[in-house]
């Protein structure tokens, strides 16, 4: 055993750059997976703390949906509720002058003792007396730093029609209600004090609820039923901006192709490995060695690069990781850390898939080339040329047709089948690649076999029979389309987010607390030239056993609508049917074909309250007729937006979601405006964006899924290269003793060159053709991969990239072929014609 | 008669440990056109290494080699291969093939290299497939071949230029009795009807038989040097 350990070890430190590329490849695929699993934990820890930095220990919130949004802290009934903690509110909003400019201010009527007990207010300097006296105020030490404040400042602040003068007396972290402070400045404050501003006694408009986490839902149950006119969100539902499930799958999908890529050129490398240690392999098997013996020493070689490669992946891994994880931290502005966890279950699988999957994978290849005759292993009279066999291409025609088969009867755009669909394209293309090598050198040779010169035709001869030049090629392939995949899809975000997105309104009302018809003044306001007001709320429906949650909107008027939103278009008579129809539902022209929908079907729907949970309970279904159909792209990227009237809305749906769209006069300063808005409803519980804003957040969310996507896809990338490096020093091993024959018998080293750069510029261009029909059919099937995990947008096939990638592509060729080049200058050709 | 390859003082020594040693010492040699030499000797007397500097594939530490009165270490690559092409023809003892090419292919391939178009050819080519007997293996790949029909590719190829000189390592070091006494005949053939020097590296008395010349080498010198008729 010792000896077989030692002749590994020798191996292994002999053959140092090969080495290095076999360690370095299972490295970045041990690093990859680590961290495309740890990532999506990391960034739920990471929001969950930013929820608890918002919230404190808050796990229910309370206001009052009616009319009259302010209530005595009595009028919330509690019986049956185990509250451990609770904090009543009172918000106002103001305005003050520091450092020269105004400053939206927001005044918080609170108990600060109260308030700090639930970790909604953290001190860290007071004024010596303690305690916090009437017109006194906490602020953030954001807000102090930001501004100069300390404490016995004063700070005036404008509310309604008076001036309120306040002394800061205490100073808190940027935590609880301090939390996301951007561009304003809260004040804690006590209730009277906010009251005062209402003209009000002993009212609140919020409350914050801490009961044990194990009975939330029966608390909500309970609130629920006991007060009607209270709206009792879950805490985490009522700050959920995030789609965890969209970034689980992206990031599934990344590591996915990943592994996919590591895979095959672990398989390659393995294949190439095993082929150059057969003499050695053979030297043992003569003297006695046996098969099963050979085949050990040979695996055991491969989990020694395996072991070694994940633990330095690891331990890399691990160092990184905190960094990786900052760059996807989306609450970094608003001073959330990101909390970096090591998984032990994680840390096993990636150490296990990087330790084990090399052997595992290498021993099957180790097998079949061990079964060859002792004479054939010992001589080392493998050859270079491709066997041609026709079961990889008719597999490669299966698995396309299989591929276009999956996607057209994937009417629903299951995920499951969509990914299947992808795999069994890449797999197809990878198995029809040699045929394609081939039929494009018969083309060429059928082509120049005339006018060409011989190393023209010998480098064209190459491709189509030479294994080396094919898993090469597929290499390539495989790296190529999985680029040019990112880039498609990010360039069609790109593109829908800047061109097909209509900007339908300039500034939004948004998380609005009171009725909407509390706001129809605002066309008052200077410089709105228009509004309209949406009723939304969400409903599930599921058909042939796939669901969509729906976004639905009760339309009171057909023509204002439609005449507001250009994002939406009516198609054939829709909006006539939906005006007459009283359970009429307008669907996207998307949605119909993809669920088989005719008109006059009737579909459930399941609406849904603000925490996603069903409105009346399970199964209170509400049936609704499909009138008509639109295209809503221009509205919304997941064309899951469906309307209906009103009166059907008010009748079976809460407006949830609802929100007052306002479209400002040409040339008006939205901030202005946005800011006029703030004041005027100074004592409303609302939001205020611009439609920038608004699609900021969109982006950004998109554009730290697309990041992580690139950066896996760019590691993806660089193991390729070091798969294609290998390879060519691989080939140039295997193909030694050709090129010694050929110079040997008839041709110059010159003309050794020649031959190289031919099949070289060769590769590039049946890579880049088959790039192209690749990407092609990739645009096309990726589109229900995308469309199945909510992105139904357009999406083209970029040239831009298809370019870059073509030239970065012929560029990794030709530099791998400068060490190529060299060897062949410095090969000992009688060496190589006599020894292996 | 004019002397198609000589030597002068033709010295190759390797780095073997640090150590310099000397695998071939000061021959001279003369081949005139039309013989057909036997290299015999035992195993790293030098013999193969002779005659891969008679070929211009490997190079001396020092001394010359003439082919016909050229030198060939005062040629460039270029010029070298061009010269391989055209007046040597090379066997192997493990016949050396392009694998990914077929018969007919490997056979004109010293042919394209030297910018010639293979249609052009193929009269040329049909009639060393009937010299060799493959004409029916004309476009089946060497792995489809058995030894002695790899051999007979290989012996093709070096003839498909006309050349001069045919150099061959151990011919039939690879081969059975029966194709190699096949192939050794054919030789003969070709040195007889073509009038082409061969130069053979073998260790096997028989195949020496062949040949009209028989030169003996031990640890780098040419021991003897022995005509047929002599013999």
């Amino acid at each position: 055993m010792r000896s077989v350990i030692k002749h590994i070890m020798i191996n292994l430190f002999e053959k140092k750059f090969r080495t290095l590329i076999v360690l370095l490849t299972v490295l970045l695929t041990t690093l990859v997976v680590f961290i495309g699993l740890s990532l999506n934990e990391i960034i739920n820890n990471t929001y969950t703390s930013m929820l608890k930095g918002a919230y404190g220990d808050t796990n229910i919130i309370v206001s009052k949906s009616d009319e009259e949004p302010l209530y005595e802290k009595g009028d919330l009934v509690t019986t049956n509720v185990s509250i451990e903690n609770r904090n009543d509110m009172l918000v106002a909003q103001g305005e003050t002058r520091l450092m020269n400019e105004d400053v939206n201010v927001t005044l918080i009527g609170m108990n600060i003792l109260k308030a700090e007990e639930s970790g909604l207010v953290e001190k860290i300097t007071q004024r010596e007396e303690g305690k916090l006296e009437k017109d006194m105020a906490v602020i953030s030490n954001h807000a102090a730093s930001e501004y100069g404040l300390d404490i016995g400042d004063k700070i005036s602040v404008e509310a309604g029609e008076d001036t309120y003068e306040y002394e800061i007396g205490i100073i808190g972290k940027e935590r609880g209600i301090f939390f996301s402070e951007l561009d304003t400045i809260t004040l804690a404050v006590t209730e009277a004090q906010v009251n005062t501003i209402f003209d009000t006694k002993d009212k609140v408009n919020t409350s914050y609820l801490s009961v044990p986490e194990n009975k939330v839902s029966a608390s909500m149950e309970a609130l629920k039923e006991q007060n009607p006119d209270f709206q009792i969100q879950n805490q985490s539902t009522a700050a959920s901006t995030r789609d965890e499930a969209t970034f689980e799958t992206t990031m599934l999908l990344a590591i996915i192709t990943i592994v996919m890529i590591s895979s095959y050129i672990i398989i390659s490398l393995a294949k190439l490995i095993a082929v150059e240690r057969m003499p050695v392999i053979g030297t043992f098997r003569s003297i006695g060695a046996s098969k099963k013996l050979t085949n050990f020493i040979l695996t055991l070689e491969f989990l020694f690069y395996g072991l070694i490669g994940s633990i330095i992946g690891l331990a890399l891994g691990m160092a990184i990781l905190p960094y990786v994880a900052d760059v996807f931290n989306e609450y970094k502005e608003l001073g959330v850390e990101t909390e970096v966890n090591y998984n032990m279950v994680y840390l096993s699988i990636a150490f296990l898939f990087g330790t084990l999957f090399p052997p595992i994978i290498s021993y099957f290849q180790i097998i079949r080339m061990n079964k060859k005759p002792l004479k054939e292993i010992i001589l080392n009279t493998a050859h270079t040329a491709q066997k041609r066999s026709a079961v990889p291409f008719i597999m490669g025609i299966l698995l396309l047709i299989g591929a276009f088969g999956l996607y057209y009867i994937n009417r629903t755009d299951d995920l499951l089948i969509s990914i299947l669909s992808i795999l069994c394209l890449f797999i197809s293309i990878v198995l029809l690649m040699p045929g394609f090598l081939n039929a494009v050198s018969a083309g060429l040779n059928f082509t120049f076999n005339r006018i060409g010169s011989g190393e023209l035709l010998l480098g064209v001869k190459n491709l189509g029979n030479n294994k080396m030049a094919s898993n090469n090629s597929n290499m390539i392939i495989v790296v190529f389309l999985l680029l040019m995949l990112v880039g498609m899809i990010a360039s069609g975000i790109d593109q829908y987010l800047n061109k097909s997105l209509i900007r339908d309104y300039d500034i939004a009302i948004t998380e609005i607390q009171d009725d909407p018809e509390n706001f129809e003044d605002v066309q008052e306001i200077d410089s709105v030239s228009d509004t309209y007001t949406q009723y939304v709320d969400t409903a599930e429906v599921e058909i042939d056993g796939q669901g969509e949650t729906l976004g639905v909107l009760g339309i009171d008027n057909l023509e204002s609508f439609d005449s507001f939103f250009s994002g939406i278009t009516f198609l054939d008579d829709a909006k006539e049917q939906l005006n007459s129809a009283e359970d009429g539902i307008v669907l996207d022209e998307y949605q119909l074909e993809r669920f088989g929908l005719q008109l006059g079907d009737k579909i459930e729907l399941q609406p849904l309250d603000a925490n996603y949970e069903p409105l009346e309970g399970e199964d209170s279904t509400v049936t609704a007729t499909v009138v008509g159909s639109m295209e809503s792209l221009g509205f919304s990227q997941n064309r899951a937006t469906a309307l209906i009237n009103l009166s059907f809305f008010k009748k079976d749906f809460e407006d949830t979601l609802g929100q007052i769209n306002i479209k400002a006069a040409p040339g008006a300063d939205l901030e202005k405006v946005k800011k006029e808005i703030n004041d005027h409803y100074s004592n409303a519980d609302m939001t205020v964006n611009t439609f920038d804003e608004i699609l900021q957040t969109q982006k950004s969310t998109i554009d730290t899924l697309i990041l992580g996507m690139t950066i896996i896809v760019l590691l993806g990338l660089l193991i390729g290269v070091l798969g294609i490096s290998n390879n060519l020093l691989v080939s140039f091993i295997q193909r030694k003793k050709e090129y010694a024959v050929l110079y040997s018998v008839c041709m110059s080293r010159g003309q050794l060159v020649k031959v190289l750069l031919v099949e070289t510029i060769l590769t590039f261009i049946a890579v880049t053709v088959a790039g192209f029909a690749g990407s092609l059919a990739m645009n096309v099937i990726m589109a229900k991969l995308l469309y199945a995990i909510g992105l139904r947008i357009d999406f083209q096939f970029n040239t831009g990239l298809f370019l870059i990638l073509s030239v970065v592509v012929l560029v990794l060729l030709l530099l791998s072929n400068l060490s190529i080049i060299r060897k062949i200058y410095r090969m000992n050709i009688v060496e190589s014609l006599r020894f292996e | 008669m004019e002397y198609v390859i000589k030597t002068e003082d033709l010295r190759k020594s390797f780095q073997n440990g640090g150590k310099e040693i000397e695998v071939i010492k000061e021959i001279d040699l003369e081949v005139l056109e039309g013989e057909f030499v036997s290299i015999m000797g035992p195993s790293g007397c030098g013999k193969s290494t002779l005659l891969y500097m008679l070929g211009g594939i490997d190079t001396p530490t020092s001394g010359k080699v003439f082919i016909h009165n050229e030198d060939i270490n005062k040629m460039k690559d270029k010029q070298k291969s061009r010269l391989r092409r055209k007046n040597i023809g090379f066997v192997f003892q493990f016949y050396n093939l392009v694998q990914n090419l077929t018969v007919a292919e490997n056979i004109l391939l010293p042919l394209t290299m030297d910018g010639k178009k293979a249609r052009h050819y193929q009269q040329e080519l049909n009639d060393i497939l009937q010299i060799v007997g493959l004409t029916e293996r004309k476009n089946f790949t060497p792995r489809e071949l058995s030894g002695g029909q790899q051999q007979r590719v290989a012996i093709a190829r070096a003839l498909i230029m006309n050349p001069k000189i045919i150099l061959a390592d151990e011919p039939i070091g690879n081969l059975d009795s029966k194709s190699g006494t096949e192939i050794m005949e054919l030789f003969e053939k070709i040195n007889q009807e073509k009038n082409i020097t061969i130069l053979q590296v073998t260790h096997s008395q028989e195949s020496a038989e062949y040949g009209n010349r028989t030169i003996r080498m031990l640890d780098g010198l040419i021991e003897s040097d022995l005509k047929k008729q002599i013999m």
